[in-house]
């Protein structure tokens, strides 16, 4: 292979991981964005989202095609079912408790969804046969890894409609005034406690989405979230919070360079290279990449 | 004064029952409690004082443990010298920190600080011909040797750390009533309004973050003598930076007595459960995120104002001022 080659397949295989960090990144940022909270607990939801698929993929034969992605639509609404009741029994309480408390809250939600699936469904790596596990195209010398490839495609559709529904539906216009000020907001007649349930529903059916795509590819396990959520933080803040379309981005930007480190340096470092981009965009453009001043989503 | 009078009695108490108690397990996680109490308290100086909550406390845990620890066995430096250089390494590296993050607030300054604790975790996992990576440095050791901190019973680590925590809660005590403290706890309710009365708010900060990466450090470099292992997933992890923060909020941050509150709730929680459920099944883990989710839901303000409203509720209560709040 020549040095060309090693680059395209670099950036290709960093655009692929990239997909799943933006579909987990999305809702992360979208919750920011409107309810100004950090949700440290998301990888956890992504974590129960891929356990939900994992049992749903169990009811059928998953040895196709169809029968391991069908669980992605049921798994999303599912995920979606239970972000709505994460907003009605703790962050609606939560949200006059302030930041450091919403912080802790999360964080210990975090911690003790990892505990409660280590207990409930043990600490094994759990990964479901299925044809799409290291299948790859190839186009010219190219590897494209079936499974990536199709988070991939998935995360630039959601992303879309994710921009049209904040754009021109009805939730939309009330999620985006409610972001900029809740006061305002309120006082035009727009119920902000049901925009920020809808808003963590969606955000959280998003990462069952996530969940149910990476099943066929990546091992279940209940730390599992972290490996894709912390890289998700740092695409937000890197494309400025509360900026959805920019959080696409920013995932997809901390794929490539996870893949470049590795490819080029070693794969240990490949961490710390996000890290350290991250600090530089922290010191030299704190409001993020993509942000235009205050304006959010 | 009276405070610092009162802490010193608590110690003496506590130290006598340490020494005549005769099981050594409960007397070392005891030692972990403390050594826990320590950091949430080092913690307090600028996530209690001012809010800003950091999440990459551990890198201050494992720095000055690995520059005593690999000063010691690479180059025969004694580690008392060696921990003055790995206390000086972890406040050289808060400052560089702060001075980088000083701008930031909120989340933006806990996700900073996760993020520099990561990197400070990816570089030990990576130069491992200096640290030996993945793999950890295990402290071996068979007889006492005081000067180069290697005790055979656990309890001379359990009076260290006790007598640490006694330190670092009355230095605590005096920060919050000096001029710096006040300084700090002027940046949480608002930062343009401190600046504007007056207050340096770019350099009280680093200060705050400096002077609790040594207390924090001070901690880390006995503590890595007691466990007798450097770890490098444990030492640097984000799940010991959790715990630091959580058990500080926990506890209450408003208290003196809070984190050591926090700390020994954790040590329990984790030791009970551990008892009764083994400790590979995640039960210990389910129980403290739960419970953390549980006491947040009922008193955001943590553990301590829990006791404080529950107190104020008994109807003939004696007259003493259990609070000391402070700032």
């Amino acid at each position: 292979m020549n040095a060309i080659n090693v680059l395209a397949q670099a950036v290709v295989n960093g655009l692929l991981i990239g997909g799943v960090y933006a579909l987990v990144a999305v809702g992360l940022n979208l919750m920011f964005g409107v309810m100004k909270l950090v949700n440290f607990a998301h990888g956890e939801f992504l974590m129960m989202g891929m356990y939900v698929a994992v049992a749903l993929a169990g009811l059928a034969l998953p040895a196709s095609f169809i029968g391991i992605y069908w669980v992605a639509v049921p798994a999303m609404l599912i995920m979606a079912v239970v972000g709505a009741c994460f907003y009605l029994l703790l962050l609606d309480r939560a949200a006059k408790f302030g930041e450091s408390p919403q912080i802790l809250l999360t964080i210990g939600l975090s911690i003790g969804g990892q505990g409660l699936a280590q207990v409930l469904r043990g600490s094994d790596f759990k990964l479901v046969p299925n044809p799409i596990n290291g299948a790859a195209l190839h186009l010219g010398s190219i590897y494209f890894q079936v499974g990536p490839a199709i988070s991939f495609i998935v995360a630039i559709a959601v992303t879309i409609v994710m921009a049209w529904i904040l754009r021109s539906t009805r939730f939309g216009k009330s999620a985006r005034a409610v972001a900029e000020s809740v006061e305002t907001a309120e006082m035009l007649g727009i119920d902000a406690r049901r925009v920020y349930m809808i808003t963590t529903a969606i955000a959280i059916g998003l990462v069952g989405l996530a969940g149910a795509l990476v099943i066929p590819y990546h091992f279940t396990f209940p730390n599992v979230g972290q490996n894709f959520v912390v890289v998700a933080f740092l695409a937000i803040v890197i494309a400025g919070l509360g900026s959805v379309i920019g959080a696409v981005f920013g995932g997809l930007l901390l794929g490539v360079m996870q893949s470049l480190t590795a490819a080029y340096l070693d794969i240990d470092l490949s961490t710390a290279a996000i890290y350290v981009l991250f600090l530089a965009v922290l010191l030299l453009r704190p409001q993020g990449l993509f942000s235009r001043g205050q304006r959010t989503l | 004064m009276k405070r610092a009078l009162v802490i010193m009695v608590v110690w003496a108490l506590f130290a006598s029952a340490g020494i005549l108690l005769r099981n050594n397990y409960l007397v070392s996680v005891a030692t972990s409690a403390a050594f826990l109490a320590v950091w949430g308290q080092s913690w307090n100086v600028l996530g209690g004082l001012s809010g800003n909550i950091s999440l990459g406390h551990s890198m201050f845990v494992a720095v000055p443990a690995y520059v005593t620890i690999l000063l010691f066995q690479r180059a025969d430096v004694s580690p008392l010298l060696g921990a003055l250089l790995g206390i000086a390494a972890a406040v050289a590296l808060a400052a560089v920190i702060g001075a980088a993050t000083l701008r930031l607030t909120g989340p933006y300054f806990s996700l900073a600080t996760l993020a520099a604790g990561a990197v400070v975790l990816s570089l030990i996992l990576h130069y491992d011909e200096l640290t030996s990576g993945p793999s950890g440095i295990p402290i071996s050791f068979a007889h006492d040797a005081p000067e180069k901190l290697e005790f055979t019973n656990v309890r001379a680590y359990y009076l260290i750390a006790i007598t640490l925590l006694a330190a670092v809660t009355i230095f605590l005590d005096m920060i919050k009533r000096s001029r710096l403290g006040y300084y700090i706890a002027s940046i949480k309710s608002s930062e343009a309004a401190a600046a504007a009365a007056g207050v340096r708010v770019a350099w009280v900060k680093v200060l705050a973050f400096c002077l609790s990466a040594a207390l924090t450090a001070l901690g880390g470099v006995f503590y890595v003598f007691f466990i007798g292992f450097a770890d490098p997933n444990f030492l640097a992890g984000l799940a010991l930076s959790v715990k630091i923060a959580l058990i500080a909020v926990v506890g209450g941050t408003g208290f003196l007595i809070g984190p050591i509150i926090g700390a020994v709730f954790y040590e329990t929680i984790d030791a009970v459960a551990n008892a009764y459920f083994g400790a590979a099944g995640g039960w210990d883990v389910m129980i403290l995120g739960l419970s953390v989710v549980a006491i947040v839901m009922t008193d955001p303000r943590g553990l301590c104002f829990m006791a404080e409203r529950l107190w104020q509720a008994i109807p003939f209560r004696p007259k003493v001022n259990i609070s000391a709040r402070g700032v």
